[in-house]
């Protein structure tokens, strides 16, 4: 599967944000999205997963796809958590065929065992980046778009979830969306504003 | 009582949440405190790995 996107044009309350974006995401790919604050990265995310539409140009999904919208498993910008209740019922939730077992035990490669079942209020921003992180992964889907995923970490466990994602993608393509940074050299830059 | 966030409705959306949990994590929280508990407790009869959880049950 591969997603085009042809001219993309947006504005945002008459701010025009994207300007003719042209970019191809196919299996395999891994990109940086990069530019700087306010330049669009997120805007162009929430396009690829049709919760915003352009004003002009399309956002295609090619090859034999049985859906309308891409099937992607995403770190928002935003926690986007359900405060009240556990990172091992946050992650589980997003899939019926998933355990609270099998959530908790991926959360356990990175969360203290005393943390998984408290509720996500009670976690510190890294904490709650890490289970938003393995929420995306976990869940069947085509692509991973991760918005700022890495908020808070120093670089020893960025590392650590980089290489938890590469190997959860497989062969999915993934976009990490942010500022550049080094653990990423081996992605492809995309650059926009 | 208070609003439900849509930003947590559109996670619900793009991650195709089934509507059960969805009424159990978003809705009722907001709209009805404290009877998300009650509604759907225990996921599933499978063990949470959580000795606690597990040992106490809710007979389900």
């Amino acid at each position: 599967m591969t997603i085009q996107l042809q001219d993309i044009w947006k504005s945002i309350s008459g701010n025009e944000i994207l300007r003719g974006i042209n970019w191809e995401i196919g299996s395999d790919d891994c990109f940086l999205l990069t530019g700087p604050a306010g330049s669009g990265k997120t805007l162009l995310l929430r396009l690829i997963l049709g919760l915003e539409k352009p004003d002009r140009g399309s956002v295609n999904l090619l090859g034999d796809y049985k859906y309308d919208t891409v099937n992607a498993g995403v770190v928002f910008q935003e926690d986007r958590l359900c405060e009240q209740f556990s990172a091992v019922e946050n992650v589980a939730m997003v899939n019926e065929r998933l355990s609270e077992k099998v959530a908790g035990e991926e959360l356990s490669k990175f969360l203290a065992p005393n943390r998984l079942f408290v509720p996500v209020s009670e976690l510190d921003e890294v904490e709650r980046r890490l289970v938003v992180m393995i929420r995306a992964c976990i869940i069947p889907s085509d692509i991973l778009l991760l918005d700022e995923p890495f908020r808070g970490m120093d670089r020893e466990l960025r590392e650590k979830v980089i290489r938890y994602i590469r190997n959860k993608a497989g062969h999915k393509g993934i976009v990490f969306a942010g500022r550049d940074d080094e653990s990423l050299g081996f992605c492809r830059r995309f650059e926009i504003g | 009582m208070s609003e439900v966030d849509p930003k947590l409705l559109e996670m619900a959306k793009v991650f195709h949440v089934p509507k059960a949990a969805v009424m159990k994590y978003i809705i009722l929280p907001a709209k009805a405190p404290g009877l998300s508990r009650v509604f759907g407790a225990g996921k599933s009869t499978k063990a949470s790995g959580n000795p606690k959880q597990d040992k106490g049950g809710s007979g389900k």
